[in-house]
């Protein structure tokens, strides 16, 4: 009894450690990948999916502009990478709820609201200019939305939305050093 | 509830829109009660065309080509179309006061704001949807 016992709780052990690693790794990749190639893999649930295409043109986009202001502004993608890292859940919420009660009236506002939450080891005014040429209004009140759903089913849990956001930073980065090795410059 | 014959018309050029729509529908459960359209060519063409008895058109203002009050301002001078006296309710983010002036002169049913939140759209979604159940209505007549 007691063998069977034990071999159950190695099993589910291996299961939750597989679960994890799946989620946290192979889920994420495949999501970032997904939003690079902006492709919608079939074996993501519906719900995510019709999510995903939602943001998809925005988040490339914005993603690009935030790669290629970086790389003006002599920052290095170490600097971006750490400020998601060092984004908290609960800032995060705390941005969102501000987000939700204020009567947001263009980009620019938005971009004030998302600076007072977000801490970072360089100037973020940088990114005001881009964030405002590449984001609608109507793109904001999507996104929240989404936020906001997200919170409430949790399909993609804090931790993985920052490593998905991660690597698609990364994917963008790699695609800019790209571009600029077959330009020569 | 609306027939499968009676939808509700979304004319609005921005996809983002069309997006929190299609969610708020969701949301209603109205999954099979809504048509949209980018423009106004295509709706006027679609509204001279079907045999469907279309429940409400909820309108943007600012689109490309034909616009909102020209697309009302199009409804108005067709007699069979403005027979058929469809609730005719703009949505939109930012009007200038003009727009709002000139579509009340088009005597169009509502001019509202796309809000910010999402739950405070659909709210005023329903309330219109409600409203205009409730009211007596050519094609309610038997």
């Amino acid at each position: 009894m007691k063998k069977v016992i034990v071999s159950f709780i190695i099993v589910v052990s291996l299961l939750s450690v597989g679960s994890y690693y799946f989620y946290q790794i192979y889920f994420t990749d495949f999501i970032a990948q997904a939003f690079v190639s902006n492709s919608l893999p079939g074996v993501v649930p519906k719900r995510i999916q019709t999510r995903m295409k939602a943001i998809s043109v925005p988040l490339n986009k914005g993603t690009e502009a935030l790669i290629q202001k970086m790389h003006a502004s002599d920052i290095s993608i170490d600097h971006i990478l750490s400020v998601v890292d060092n984004t908290t859940e609960e800032q995060a919420y705390e941005l969102l709820d501000e987000l939700n009660s204020t009567k947001l009236k263009n980009t620019n506002d938005v971009f004030d609201v998302t600076k007072k939450h977000i801490d970072a080891d360089f100037n973020l005014e940088i990114f005001r200019k881009p964030f405002q040429e590449h984001f609608k209004m109507t793109q904001v009140r999507k996104v929240l939305y989404l936020a906001n759903q997200n919170r409430k089913t949790h399909d993609v849990d804090f931790v993985a939305a920052k490593e998905i956001i991660k690597k698609i930073l990364l994917e963008k980065e790699k695609e800019y050093t790209k571009r600029r090795i077959v330009n020569g410059e | 509830m609306l027939a499968a014959n009676e939808p509700i018309i979304f004319i609005d050029d921005d996809v983002d829109d069309h997006f929190i729509f299609e969610e708020i529908c969701k949301n209603l459960n109205l999954s099979n009660h809504y048509k949209f359209f980018h423009n106004g060519d295509a709706v006027l063409q679609y509204l001279r065309t079907t045999t469907d008895r279309p429940f409400i058109i909820f309108c943007d203002i600012n689109m490309p080509q034909m616009n909102g009050l020209q697309l009302r301002k199009a409804i108005n001078e067709d007699e069979t179309l403005r027979e058929k006296s469809i609730p005719f309710v703009f949505f939109s983010t930012a009007p200038s006061n003009q727009q709002i002036r000139q579509a009340y002169g088009l005597t169009v049913q509502g001019f509202f704001l796309k809000e910010q939140s999402f739950e405070e759209t659909k709210n005023t979604f329903k309330l219109i949807l409600e409203y205009w159940q409730k009211c007596k209505h050519p094609n309610s007549i038997k």
